[in-house]
């Protein structure tokens, strides 16, 4: 007896996923629900024997052809007992679902949408409701109303209501907080079209998945009911009350356990299959793992050169994704270097690449993506598809990362002082006390006011400019040699991110460390770059000194990029507007093969 | 945190009353059954009548509940109405058979459950479907005829372990211990699924959190990320299932000790209601919730000192 | 004629109550004119939004008036504000949350002038597939879901929307923060083309001035709830008078590497005298 409930934050408020066509266990799950039910009705029809006739000759006989499922301890044919036994057995399980979606249903989004008071008390009341104890109920009303199954199973639906309610309400929360309802407001739409027009059809996925979930779990409940006997009463069948005859004698013909047994689950698990397929289809996949799996390179890198030439060299570098038709190209053959002490900006639109690039010099691409070619050399040594072990020398110590968005870069469920001082540890090999210096030191390096207090601080705790302050901290515990910057500042204030470029550019100063730096703003560029790489479609077009991308942009693309910049417009005319595609060095190559196979022919 | 559970206790107070009541004015709702049950359809009514007078049935159902309340401030839960023992007497007795499948049950299932969701989540592919199978069927399988099966097999078929019963510690901890392996094996099947479940889809929300991305850049090693990143991430969660599972198997015991003849608190309420023994049921009833209230207090209290969050706030 | 179409009085906006309550805009004062665009501009937090959804009646205000084409509508009940809907209309900042994924754009669009009956179906679908065409987006758009529509089509489709019931004034919450530069400027082209047509009045909100001084012909310059310069957007945007609007435009980096050395000089000079973020 088990009420589920699998709570999946992803799952409450996405938007319905395209129902893909069933897969073949949900057909077989149909099917069995379609053969169970109609069975049940059909029952006086199509039930070879009479369920209560016995023929004690014929008792306990395994499978025969004329006993299909064989016959139990008063020869009655088990096959016709399941069958009749199953009306009462699902009607109770509807009565039970009905009860819980239901109340479920309207509390849920009652209390979700209308938020407040009203909110206030469903919630209130769902909490009461929830700690008692359903079960234990359901013998206290089993024992005054005896047999009564239906009533208890009302009870059972009623009392479960709450977890559904709270997953109802939930749902409707997130979906009341998106803008698309706030314009529906605006637009003068009554609670209840927009209840009914748009939160209920978000809610909807997650509301058959926990339905179908609590029949399940309603009709484990019901049998074990029947099971002990409180139920429908022998000698009328129902598939519990089959088990609890068919274990009086479980030693002499075990198989009698086979056939109710056999059929609960196989219910159970046709409503649970259905409603995880559906679940999975509500959560729209699986979130991937940010978390990159080992590369399977053991042999240890090649040091060509080391300390002389660039710092970093990337070569070819192409990164895909898995997708049902093999790899798709995310960035294509992007070769770029970075000397020493050099701040290099990476430009381009959003879904170039950008940031693919930065994951693909950091190693950390994720699950699914690969690297497809290329090479990253860092001061001599290749670090594509490197162990986890090789990598663990560059990490953290020689190369490190701070992300666009401070606000989710940390743990949350850990002081950001313990974080950095685990940091301090691995990657510039201080304990204890030492640790706890350099922390203090970090968070003064970072310019942070009160570093000692900052530390005890979670990462809620903290403003977005303080927590993108803490992860430069981060990145600097193994005073790394090139620190890769994605967006360091995009979602801050100017006025922050005036600080902040400010404090990178002093600390490149003190250390001498080279600079990545990923934005999509000129300006931004023009106030730390000293070198900019161009962007598009996964391309690099364009690769120059700030002076000169500003002076004199090459490709037509990076002109475009400069003149939809909103500081050179007069006001009350329009922006100049990037329009159409431009080409890229593959499609330039590949015109040139064209071409040259067409002058060959 | 004191305020919460301040709030934990004030849901708790009105929870515990409310199945007060509740037992009690449904037990009154079919008054003098207990007496005819005792008696045997056969009694005359004057007999019934004179019983249900000895028992104080014939009284105003306030009088009676108050009476009753009253009785268990001291301690006092009434005489079983069968065996006519004290129902105090009955759930000391019976408390720890109860106690220990539960508690047993819950840490098998939260120590499977957690390696498997944790091992699924991380590896993900046919790890992650295997689960899936093995989760739909521990959901759907009902406890009880796991546990009719499991008896044909180890103690029918294989002889290896007793069948049913139950000896307590004390007298002699391997017999304790053998004739717990059952009972605790069937309990556990569909907690190590919902834990699983519920610890695979908390990791993999953790894994595709982007400081996962972040911390592994900078330096920290998968494993450590994993283990104490992820999983304490995933905690709140992977918690609330293993509490709300230790509940669940509260209620599994009604059935389960009936198979395998447990003397426990859930053998009790299954008789109890069988014979319309409404003393014991209450009494059983009663413990039942007062330790459920008592799980979710402690849950409560991890959980806020888990969650940075709310501690902040309270 | 000569009242302003909306006029803002002591405006003040508190939310939730007691030890929660915290008060997000206070002692507002606003006006915009018919055809007109005022920009609002501030650093995150400073309560621009909080002031259009009070406008739009998302949001309740604890104290002041607001009055819209001569009406009182600071507390209006629902059947008041269905009465001006069509005139005062708004554009979200996400193009991801404000489309709902479930409906078709035509639904989307439609959806409102059906509901509240002020079009019939064959009417409001003809005019759907018009502003479809001015947004630049054409008629097929119709069809198709918005998760199918990249960020910026998103926030045109949100346009047309707005525009179905040819509104008199649009609160643009940030319309274009969260799109790319060659996207932005083509939103701002259109925001304008649209105005010159229809003569809607605008308040646009954003945190960047350099997009806000392009569309408006005032601008007010919020910071901690209150709004602390108002004036010609020119001037708001050339000659400051307050330290908080010099400091914005100052930390606002310029894309040219000889003026942005300069500028980042009189930064760090006025960063020294302030304490850091
Ligand atoms: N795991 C993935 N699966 C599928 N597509 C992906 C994956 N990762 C990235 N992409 C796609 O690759 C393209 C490049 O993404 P990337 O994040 O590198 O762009 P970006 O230049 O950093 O953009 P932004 O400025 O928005 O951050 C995008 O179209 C993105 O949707
Ligand atoms: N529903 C709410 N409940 C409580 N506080 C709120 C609510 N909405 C906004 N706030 C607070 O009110 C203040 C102003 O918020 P508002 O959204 O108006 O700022 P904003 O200027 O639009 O900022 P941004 O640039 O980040 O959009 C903020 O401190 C915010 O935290
Ligand atoms: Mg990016
Ligand atoms: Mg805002």
């Amino acid at each position: 007896m088990s009420t589920a409930v699998i709570s999946s934050t992803s799952a409450a408020a996405k938007a319905p996923g395209k129902l893909r066509r069933p897969s073949v266990p949900v057909i077989l799950a149909l099917t069995w629900l379609v053969i169970a039910v109609g069975g049940a009705l059909l029952a006086d029809v199509v039930a070879p024997f009479d369920p209560l006739k016995q023929e004690i000759l014929q008792a306990m006989q395994t499978p025969t052809p004329e006993h299909l499922l064989g016959t139990d301890v008063l020869g009655r044919d088990v096959l016709s007992r399941l069958m009749h036994g199953a009306g009462p057995t699902l009607s109770s399980v509807a009565v039970a679902v009905v009860a819980y979606t239901g109340i479920g249903l309207v509390l849920g989004l009652i209390a979700g949408y209308s938020g407040g008071w009203t909110d206030r008390a469903v919630v209130a009341l769902t909490s009461i409701v929830i700690a008692l104890p359903v079960i234990m109920v359901l013998f206290v009303v089993l024992s005054v109303f005896r047999g009564n199954t239906w009533l208890a199973m009302l009870v059972f639906g009623v009392l479960s209501s709450p977890i559904m309610t709270l997953l109802v309400r939930s749902s409707a929360i997130a979906v009341r907080n998106e803008l698309f309802v706030d314009a529906a407001r605006v637009s003068g739409l009554s609670p209840l079209y927009i209840v009914f027009r748009h939160v209920l059809p978000r809610s909807r996925g997650l509301i058959i998945v926990q339905g179908a979930v609590f029949g399940a779990t309603a009709l484990i409940v019901e049998s074990s009911l029947s099971y002990l006997g409180f139920g429908t009463v022998p000698p009328n069948p129902s598939w519990g009350n089959m088990i609890s005859e068919a274990s009086t004698v479980i030693t002499s013909v075990p198989w009698l356990l086979v056939p109710p047994g056999a059929v609960i689950a196989l219910t159970a698990l046709s409503l649970g299959v259905i409603g995880d397929s559906l679940r999975d289809s509500v959560s729209a996949g699986w979130s991937t793992s940010k978390l990159t799996p080992s590369g399977r390179r053991t042999e240890a890198p090649r040091v060509a050169e080391a300390g002389t030439g660039p710092l970093l060299a990337v070569r070819d570098l192409s990164v895909g994704y898995h997708s049902a038709g093999g790899i798709v190209p995310i960035v294509k053959d992007v070769s770029f270097e970075i000397g020493r002490g050099e701040t290099l900006g990476l430009v381009g639109e959003s879904g170039s690449g950008k940031t693919t690039v930065a994951f693909g010099v950091l190693g950390v691409i994720g699950e699914g993506v690969a690297v497809t070619g290329g090479s990253v050399v860092f001061d001599g040594a290749d670090l594509v598809g490197q162990s986890d072990a090789v990598l663990a020398q560059y990490r953290g110590k020689r190369i490190a990362y701070i992300a666009q968005e401070p606000m989710v870069a940390l743990g949350p469920s850990h002081r950001v002082g313990d974080q950095l001082r685990e940091a301090i540890e691995l990657n510039d090999g201080l304990t204890g006390e030492a640790a706890q210096q350099r922390v203090i030191e970090l968070l003064t390096l970072v310019e942070l006011r009160d570093p000692a207090g900052s530390a005890r601080k979670y990462l809620h705790e903290l403003s977005g400019g303080m927590a993108q302050r803490v992860s430069i901290a981060f990145a600097l515990a193994g005073r790394p040699e090139l620190l890769v910057a994605d967006e360091p500042t995009t979602a801050l204030d100017v006025t922050v991110q005036a600080g902040i470029l400010g404090l990178l550019m002093r600390l490149r100063e003190q250390t001498g460390m080279s600079v990545l730096i990923i934005t999509h703003d000129w300006g931004v560029i023009a106030d730390v770059c000293d070198r900019v790489v161009v962007m598009y479609k996964g391309e690099i077009v364009e690769q120059a000194t700030a002076e000169r991308i500003f002076a004199e942009p090459q490709h037509p693309y990076t002109q475009a990029l400069l003149t939809s910049n909103p500081h050179g417009a007069q006001p009350g005319q329009d922006l100049p507007v990037i329009t159409g595609t431009f080409t890229t060095p593959s499609m330039e190559r590949a015109a040139l093969a064209g071409a040259g196979t067409g002058a060959a022919s | 945190m004191i305020r919460l559970i301040a709030t934990r206790i004030a849901v708790s107070i009105p929870v515990l009353f409310i199945m007060t009541i509740l037992t009690f004015l449904l037990a009154s709702l079919v008054p003098g059954d207990a007496a005819t049950q005792i008696l045997g359809p056969d009694a005359t009514p004057e007999r019934v009548a004179q019983l249900n007078a000895e028992l104080g049935l014939d009284r105003p159902v306030l009088e009676q509940y108050l009476d009753w309340l009253a009785g268990i401030f001291r301690g006092d839960f009434g005489t079983s109405l069968f065996s006519g023992e004290p129902v105090s007497r009955l759930l000391e007795q019976r408390f720890w058979p109860t106690f220990w499948l539960a508690t047993f049950a819950a840490l098998v299932s939260a120590i499977i459950g957690v390696t498997f969701g944790v091992v699924a989540a991380v590896k993900g592919g046919w790890a992650a479907r295997v689960l899936d199978g093995i989760g739909m069927l521990g959901i759907s399988l009902p406890n009880f005829w796991v546990a009719l099966l499991l008896i044909v097999l180890f103690a029918g078929t294989l002889g290896w372990l007793p069948a049913v019963g139950y000896t307590a510690p004390e007298d002699d901890f391997g017999e304790f211990l053998s004739r717990m392996v059952l009972p605790v094996t069937a309990m556990s099947f569909a907690g190590v699924a919902l834990i699983a479940k519920q610890t695979r889809e908390s990791m993999a929300e953790a894994l595709s959190r982007d400081f996962m991305r972040f911390l592994q850049a900078n330096g920290f090693p998968r494993r450590r990320l994993i283990l104490k990143y992820g999983l304490r991430y995933a905690a709140i969660p992977v918690l609330a299932t293993i509490s709300a599972t230790f509940v669940n198997h509260i209620g599994g015991t009604v059935t389960l000790e009936s198979v395998f003849a447990i003397p426990g608190l859930g053998s009790m309420v299954a008789r109890g209601t069988t014979n319309h023994d409404l003393a014991n049921i209450q009494g059983a009833v009663l413990l039942f919730t007062a330790v459920i209230l008592l799980v979710n207090l402690l849950t409560d209290i991890v959980y806020t000192l888990l969650n940075p969050k709310v501690r902040a706030n309270a | 004629m000569s009242e302003p179409l909306l006029s803002i009085e002591g405006l003040e906006v508190t939310y939730g109550t007691g030890r929660k309550a915290f008060t997000a805009v206070r002692g507002i004062d606003l006006e915009i004119g018919r055809g007109e665009t005022l920009g609002v501009v501030g650093e995150s937090g400073s309560g621009k939004s909080t002031v259009g959804r009070a406008i739009l009646g998302l949001a309740a205000p604890t104290a002041g008036r607001i009055r819209f084409d001569g009406q009182d509508i600071t507390r209006l009940r629902r059947s008041g504000r269905r009465a001006i809907s069509a005139d005062l209309q708004v554009v979200f900042q996400d193009p991801r949350s404000s489309l709902n994924e479930a409906k078709k754009v035509g639904d989307i669009l439609i959806e409102p002038m059906i509901a509240n009956k002020r079009l019939t179906r064959a009417q409001s679908i003809d005019r759907a597939k018009e502003l479809l065409v001015k947004v630049g987006l054409g008629e097929q758009a119709m069809d198709r879901m918005p998760g199918s529509f990249s960020g910026g089509q998103r926030q045109r489709i949100a346009i047309a929307r707005a525009l179905m019931s040819n509104p008199k004034l649009v609160v643009c919450d940030e319309p274009v923060s969260a799109l790319d530069l060659s996207v932005q400027a083509q939103i701002v082209n259109l925001f304008r083309s649209i105005q010159a047509e229809t003569g809607v009045s605008y308040l646009f909100i954003a945190h960047d001035l350099s997009i806000v001084r392009l569309l408006s012909e005032r601008i007010a310059v919020m910071s901690a709830g209150a709004i602390v310069e108002q004036g010609d957007a020119e001037e708001v945007y050339t000659k400051p008078r307050e330290a908080y609007t010099r400091r914005l435009l100052a930390a606002e980096p310029y894309p040219d590497p000889a003026i942005q050395r300069e500028r980042r000089k009189a930064w760090d000079a006025l960063a020294a005298g302030a304490p850091a973020a």
